[in-house]
């Protein structure tokens, strides 16, 4: 019995440490970060300023957040647009079928998004694939420049993050009772309506989350846009990377990162509100 | 209708795998500069495996991808029964934290790991990496684990108590066994997150250990490299074999 | 003018026409044909399997007869989708809209239609008036007891007025007590609203207590359609005859026919039973009696008492040795061994007062029953 108590007690004590020392402390360790200044020797000095907040309010600066929140945005857009019918027609396929096509989505989703960035470089390169088909049927004659465009990011990012869509979507859509589609027809609404006024809002916490897992991470990835956009298309996860990386004022990217986190924080509210509407509990 | 379903669903998946495919299949083309087809040709590959820094690179990945899958899936497992079996303090803050940090874009996780390491004075390399992919590795077994957990009779561990084992006995003669084969789907899940990574392994590795995803960072940014392709082929298969087996451990349970 | 509408009122709300549905193969309904008339309460019986829910969907719209048409209200409705047919139905899980308060889905249906909000404000209040639920407006569908969500279901679709209201399996959720209540409210609220109500259910007892007609089915086929005492006291086959309550079964031999009455030879009977059947001589049949419908007395008793004669003369009753005597409250059972082999149970009331009236097993007895109370088919494998 006296195992019993500091086996539990073991746990408990390190489970706490272990999520203080690595998910808390570097938290607030960059949210302190955000107030303090730089200096030739040290990344951060201390001290207490909000110039850093203000500089990310400057017109370069909210250039960039704003065209990252744009883009990303529509790339949550087209992912969602795309993803939803795919997920709606893989809940309704028959189980044996639905099991191998779920499999053959989840292989791409664990693939390394880096190859498959790179993937799409193969495909849109003027010596790539796009280009070799196009000029061997004759409909072009010289190679379409397609790379290094705002394009190019848009398409690599749909690419990269479409999984991240349609499995949330789908997990939202297989636990939907076709009761309630039955129900709401029964009632007299067509498809279309009982689709609208049934179906999304019952699946309106898969459709926040899977919107969470495409926006978020497409202001980040810089190495999408680095590879298909050049040094163009500056993204918010660009501008963090070189705030540590090149430019070496911590706290101003420090400040980004936590915009960004306050970002992710309002979607997670959505989130949890969307799910409370229905009554259901998060696993 | 049901045709227009298989033709949509279709032209997503060939969309998903088209890029993958092609570079598969470049892999062996026998071009060097062009995508025009060649020939067939394994000489991509023999360069892959004499390019030295880069198999390092590769093994490195491998390893740190085992460590860390293996300690997240130890720690995560712990984690999941404490929060479900356990009443204590903090009990919900740590349930939510777990949830965030897995929505948590990479970026602020890279980030704020690389703040901490530096306060800590820790150069970064083996062991800062390993540190931060277990940190993004953890909720995910935790999430998974717990969710097959809350799945259980909970009669089973009253009798088990009933017989008179203690919280350390339930653990391994009880709770364990139950809940392998979640724990050992999340060991390959936690595998191909960190095989995966870019990000977080980009701010919190340095140069005394490379790991594959950047080292490939570095030769793409130069442009198409037939050796990137055949690389790139051998991850792909390697992410398919893994996600197949996770996926059968998952299913004999259930 | 008079002989139209005489004959409006006299056309079948729903009809079903040889309609057949398979199912991967497998037949769900096997050529049902079955009118279902104006205003009656009319309830579908059988076993989980036997089709009865087909049947329902079928009418509402939600599955397609693979052969056969279904007409509602003298229209051919076979390919029309469930919004536009004037059905309504109540679901077995009632499937209330979780993101919904208690008004927004009794209003779900008339919004649809596109009636003035002001309307729908004061029809909802209506409908939850007539199911008990004042007040109940604003509250969340999921806190609700099954009891509250099944009458939101209910308003949520007699508000539409329908034609038909059908319900599937709707009380089989609710405890007992809540079950028998319902029942009644039910029947009250078809009297009152005079909508068509079609039920689907495997509880005999709620079929019976709620019903005008019975359907009874079994395995995609219509065995019996009548009012509740036509199937229960003549069953057609023995399959409605079991399913709708105990059932006795002797088996006999037809000797002699007669006006509307056969005379029948079993195990130490020789008696004229009554049956519109037209048996042959030599025929074998099966004699069915309802336990309430025997009477058994100690042969003790019979020889003491005269004028019980009369009920059990000789070759209308059958002897035995009582096996067991299951006492259930109201009435208790007494299950008889017969010295011709078989055995047969009665069920009496329970007389506190009346001693001579409580057997024991061992006592010798003899079993009779009111002439003409019996039903005679013929034999079945």
């Amino acid at each position: 019995m006296k195992n019993d108590g500091f086996f539990k007690l073991a746990v408990i004590v390190g489970v706490i440490s272990w999520m203080a020392i690595f998910a808390f402390v570097p938290n607030i360790l960059v949210f302190l970060a955000s107030f303090s200044s730089t200096s030739t020797q040290n990344f951060i000095e201390p001290g207490f300023s909000l110039k850093n907040y203000a500089r990310l309010m400057d017109t370069t600066h909210l250039d960039i957040l704003l065209s990252s929140l744009r883009l990303s945005g529509l790339v949550t857009v087209i992912c969602l647009v795309t993803a939803y019918p795919f997920a709606a027609i893989l809940a309704r396929t028959r189980k044996p079928l639905r099991s191998t096509l779920l499999l053959l989505v989840v292989i791409p989703f664990w693939t390394n998004s880096l190859v498959r960035t790179y993937a799409m470089t193969a495909m849109l390169n003027s010596s790539g694939i796009v280009n070799n088909v196009l000029l061997t049927l004759g409909i072009i004659d010289t190679p379409l420049a397609m790379m290094y465009t705002p394009g190019a990011v848009v398409l690599g990012l749909v690419y990269t993050l479409l999984p991240f869509m349609i499995l949330p979507l789908y997990a939202a859509l297989e636990r939907l009772d076709r009761r309630y589609l039955e129900a709401a027809r029964d009632l007299g609404a067509s498809p279309w309506r009982a689709f609208w006024k049934v179906v999304v809002p019952l699946t309106m916490p898969g459709i926040v989350s899977g919107c969470m897992l495409v926006f978020l991470p497409g202001i980040g990835m810089f190495y999408v846009s680095d590879v298909l956009g050049g040094a163009k298309a500056m993204l918010l996860g660009n501008f963090i990377r070189d705030q540590f990386l090149t430019t070496r004022d911590w706290p101003l990217g420090a400040a980004a990162s936590v915009t960004l986190t306050v970002l992710m924080g309002v979607m997670l509210l959505l989130y949890w509100q969307s799910a409370a509407r229905l009554g259901s509990k998060e696993a | 209708m049901r045709r227009l379903r298989i033709l949509y669903a279709t032209l997503v998946f060939v969309f998903l795998y088209l890029p993958l495919g092609v570079m598969v299949v470049y892999s062996f083309n026998s071009s060097r500069f062009s995508m025009a087809w060649k020939g067939f040709t394994l000489d991509w590959y023999v360069k892959l495996f004499s390019n030295t820094a880069l198999m390092q690179a590769a093994l490195n990945s491998l390893f740190i991808a085992a460590l860390a899958a293996t300690c997240s899936s130890i720690l995560g497992t712990l984690i999941a029964m404490a929060l479900q079996r356990w009443r204590f303090p903090s009990r919900k803050a740590i349930h939510t934290s777990l949830f965030v940090m897995m929505m948590s874009p990479d970026i602020v996780i890279g980030i704020s790991l690389l703040v901490l390491f530096m306060a800590l004075s820790l150069p970064l390399g083996f062991w800062t990496l390993l540190m931060a992919h277990i940190t993004l590795c953890v909720p995910f077994v935790s999430i998974t684990v717990y969710g097959r957990l809350l799945g259980f009779d909970p009669h089973v561990v009253e009798a088990a108590r009933d017989l008179g084992a203690g919280e350390y006995e339930v653990f391994r003669h009880v709770v364990l066994p139950m809940v392998f084969p979640a724990v050992l789907a999340g060991w390959f899940l936690s595998f191909t997150l960190s095989i995966d990574d870019v990000i977080i392994s980009f701010f919190t590795t340095g140069p005394t250990f490379e790991v594959l995803p950047l080292r490939i960072y570095s030769m793409v940014r130069l442009g198409l490299k037939p050796e990137v392709n055949a690389l790139c082929a051998i991850m792909i298969l390697i992410t398919a074999v893994a996600v197949f087996v996770s996926q059968r451990f998952l299913k004999e349970k259930s | 003018m008079t002989e139209s509408v005489v004959q409006s009122q006299a056309l079948p709300v729903v009809q079903l026409r040889n309609v057949a549905k398979v199912y991967d193969g497998q037949h769900a309904l096997k050529d049902v044909s079955l009118d279902v008339q104006r205003g009656e309460f009319l309830t579908i019986l059988g076993p989980s399997g036997c089709g009865k829910t087909t049947i329902l969907r079928l009418v509402a719209g939600f599955e397609g007869a693979t052969s056969g048409s279904i007409s509602l209200d003298g229209r051919d409705v076979t390919d029309l989708p469930p919004e536009r047919r004037n059905v309504n139905t109540v679901f077995q899980s009632y499937a209330l809209f979780p993101h919904m308060n208690v008004f927004d889905n009794v209003a779900f249906g008339l919004r649809m239609k596109g009636r003035p909000a002001a309307e729908i404000a004061v029809e909802v209040r209506e409908t939850l008036r007539l199911v008990q639920l004042e007040g109940f407006d604003t509250r969340t569908v999921g806190k609700l007891s099954g009891g509250q969500q099944q009458r939101v279901a209910i308003a949520r679709a007699i508000i539409n007025r329908p034609l038909v209201l059908l319900l599937d399996e709707p009380l089989s959720a609710l405890d007992y007590r809540l079950r028998k209540q319902m029942q009644l409210d039910l029947k009250h609220l078809q009297r009152k609203l005079g909508i068509t109500f079609v039920l689907v259910t495997h509880d005999q007892e709620e079929a019976f207590s709620m019903s005008d007609r019975v359907v009874v089915m079994n395995n995609g086929h219509i065995e019996q359609i009548g009012t509740p005492v036509s199937v229960y006291e003549e069953p057609r086959n023995l399959y409605v005859a079991r399913f709708v309550g105990e059932i006795n079964i002797i088996d006999a031999e037809v000797v002699e026919l007669g006006e509307n009455r056969a005379r029948v030879r079993a195990q130490g009977l020789d008696v004229f039973m009554r049956t519109s059947h037209a048996f042959q001589p030599g025929e074998k049949v099966h004699i069915l009696l309802r336990p309430e419908d025997l009477r058994v007395e100690t042969l003790k008793d019979l020889a003491e008492d005269p004028e019980l004669e009369d009920v059990f003369a000789r070759d209308r009753s059958l002897v035995g040795t009582v096996e067991e005597t299951i006492y259930k409250g109201a009435t208790y059972d007494v299950v008889v061994r017969l010295d011709a082999g078989g055995i047969v149970t009665a069920t009496e009331f329970f007389n506190e007062d009346d001693e001579t009236v409580y057997f024991r097993a061992g006592d010798r007895v003899a079993v009779s029953w009111v002439e003409g109370w019996e039903v005679v088919l013929p034999y079945e494998k």
